[in-house]
């Protein structure tokens, strides 16, 4: 020991988690907060929609049908003369957790083929990739009307159905950052210290793909919503009367209404962007807060 | 100018390998086919004793790493034995190898890419601890401020993250966490090569002070002749997976026998540039044959100037020469006694 360790041997760094300071960073990434902001304020919205609106999203009044924006009906109404704000609103609780359960499902399908095909390698590898391309080859949009044609067309089907079409991605993902990882020094050295192969895939390995992981998860989530409003778009996600972001554009697809009421397609429109924009914004603040080399 | 102890007893051996071998398949085509066998090491023998340093160098792809990393089994070997105190290593299940392993570490080459981003400093010294239930858990942190002190890092240091220090203070930090469970056995696999110049002499002084301290034994595998000379008892220099010689650190670095070690030993510089001037390198022709295919008889026949018909016909043995300081001088070449006049 030299001397001047001990000169400055001052007192001992204050214990900071990882997670702690992957907090702080968050909290100071201003895009990552204007995400955070947006979604929940969207998140408010949907669950709150009963005490923010007077209306119900499903009552027709055939009265005031394609009315524009009033002092009653802020977004004005729509094809049934339902109120165009409640709707979206109440829109949003299919369409987020649309997203969200999809995307668990995904997650967790992905996560545990991928880690298992990286770390075992060789022919486990072998044999899970190409069941991966198999699914991979599935055109989705083709299964998920099968489906619906099979089951009926409802939330919970197109839940499972996406979440069970767009693991591939994140199995592959994960599979390729087992296999760097599993390749590093580190990997190695914790072997050598005697390390259980457990606690090198959990301890070593894993915590290493989790900031990939985050982002993955977060454009999984968008590319879900989007999915889902193509699908009901389609007509066969969410079913009417019940409203999602997706169905809601579907209503408004006429050329009249594209041409004259923008007020019945530009804010589902809109609303299906900021939920994508700000849960990409979320996904860089992780990728960011989670990488401990970033200096801050 | 040294701080190797002398010759070491050789009556102590800590490590033995007998008839080491690792090759790796050659696969071809669609149905992966072995096809062949790069012979990373090829039937190599040789003791290391309780206390010393043992220096392995050659040149890059020679084999001296993958010795070292069969000899903690952290790759599986082809055939041969290595025995621990007695203990075969090779065969050795992973529970009971885990057991083993605390008494046998290893410093590995990168200090970058060898210690995990995400862990700090004291979970990464303190695991071997943690995973060997040494002392109690409350205790750890003691201990491993006590060694983050030993390699001469301050010991506040114990919650940053491997980033946040140099390659050299990384390489401290990798030589904590190799003595964190007082280990007899160390292999070190090229520790300083990574570093700066002038940050491999403080490493390398600081190895042989933890040695002296703490009764290590060292395998030194480098491909740095001079600091090689520098710490270790005994040196084997390893060509194409083989052992050609092995011997005191002074027989080979001051009468290498080998006309390979000859090549080697020339080209290590002379601080004194009067004798520097003097040194006449021997340069070797040709390139390393391949592992996959190496040459029959002596593996250095294609490239030795001294080749006759039994070096291309017949393998030399690794046999003893001579006995300088009490220790043998073994080396593998059929006209070692010619030459040696």
């Amino acid at each position: 020991m030299t001397a001047t360790a001990q000169a400055i041997d001052l007192a001992e760094d204050k214990p900071e988690s990882l997670w702690g300071k992957a907090r702080k960073r968050f909290f100071r990434h201003k895009l990552a907060m204007f995400g955070l902001i947006t979604l929940s304020l969207l998140i408010f919205v949907s669950v709150a929609a009963p005490l923010l609106t007077p209306h119900s999203p499903t009552e027709i009044d055939l009265r005031s049908i394609r009315q524009p924006p009033s002092a009653d009906h802020w977004l004005g109404t729509d094809g049934t003369g339902r109120d165009v704000l409640t709707r979206i609103f109440y829109a949003g609780r299919i369409s987020l957790s649309v997203g969200l359960v999809a995307v668990t499902i995904s997650m967790i399908i992905g996560v545990i083929i991928g880690s298992i095909a990286g770390y075992a390698g060789g022919k486990v590898d072998m044999t899970l990739m190409r069941v991966t391309d198999v699914f991979m080859t599935f055109p989705s949009l083709v299964i998920i009307i099968t489906v619906a044609a099979a089951l009926g067309p409802s939330v919970y089907n197109a839940m499972l159905v996406i979440g069970m079409l767009t693991w591939p991605s994140i199995a592959r993902l994960v599979r390729g950052q087992f296999l760097t990882l599993r390749e590093q020094q580190f990997v190695r050295a914790a072997r050598s210290i005697g390390v259980t192969r457990g606690q090198i895939v959990f301890k070593h390995i894993f915590p290493n793909t989790v900031s990939s992981i985050a982002v993955a998860l977060t454009i999984g989530v968008a590319n879900i919503i989007l999915l889902e409003a193509s699908l009901s778009f389609l007509g066969l996600g969410v079913q009417a009367p019940t409203p999602s972001w997706g169905n809601m554009l579907r209503d408004a697809q006429s050329l009249n209404i594209l041409q004259e009421m923008p007020w019945m397609w530009v804010p589902p429109g809109l609303m299906i962007a900021l939920a994508v924009l700000s849960i990409n914004f979320i996904g860089d603040g992780l990728r960011d807060a989670l990488d401990p080399k970033s200096i801050h | 100018m040294s701080i190797a102890n002398g010759a070491a007893s050789p009556s102590t051996t800590l490590v033995e390998v007998r008839n080491l071998k690792v090759h790796f398949p050659i696969r071809r085509g669609l149905l992966r086919r072995q096809v062949g066998a790069v012979r990373a090491v090829d039937d190599v023998s040789f003791d290391v004793y309780q206390g010393e340093t043992l220096g392995l160098v050659g040149e890059s792809g020679c084999g001296k790493s993958t010795t070292g990393l069969a000899m903690l089994k952290l790759q599986a070997a082809t055939a041969g034995s290595v025995l621990f105190r007695g203990q075969e290593v090779t065969t050795l299940p992973e529970g009971q190898m885990r057991q083993l392993r605390r008494h046998m570490m290893m410093v590995f080459q990168d200090p970058y890419s060898s210690l995990n981003p995400r862990m700090t400093v004291g979970s990464i010294i303190g695991e071997p601890l943690s995973v060997h239930q040494i002392g109690e858990p409350s205790q750890r942190p003691a201990r491993v401020k006590e060694l983050l002190r030993m390699v001469g890092l301050n010991p506040a240091f114990i919650n940053r993250y491997p980033h946040e220090f140099s390659g050299g203070q990384r390489q401290r930090v990798g030589l904590a966490r190799a003595l964190a469970t007082s280990p007899a056995f160390i292999v070190a696999d090229e520790p300083i090569s990574a570093l700066d110049v002038s940050i491999q002499a403080q490493v390398v002084n600081l190895m042989g002070d933890l040695k002296a301290e703490l009764g290590l034994t060292y395998l030194m595998i480098s491909h740095d002749l001079s600091m090689v000379r520098y710490i270790s008892d005994r040196v084997a220099v390893m060509y194409l997976g083989k052992i050609v010689e092995l011997g005191s650190r002074d027989a080979v670095f001051d009468h290498p026998m080998h006309p390979y070690t000859r090549a080697l030993m020339s080209a290590v510089p002379v601080a004194n540039p009067k004798l520097e001037r003097q040194r006449k390198r021997i340069i070797l022709e040709g390139d390393v044959p391949s592992p996959a295919r190496p040459p029959a008889g002596c593996r250095f026949n294609p490239r030795c100037v001294f080749a006759k018909d039994i070096c291309r016909q017949q393998e030399p043995e690794l046999r003893v020469l001579e006995i300088s300081d009490g220790v043998e001088h073994r080396v593998a070449c059929h006209l070692a006694e010619e030459l040696a006049v």
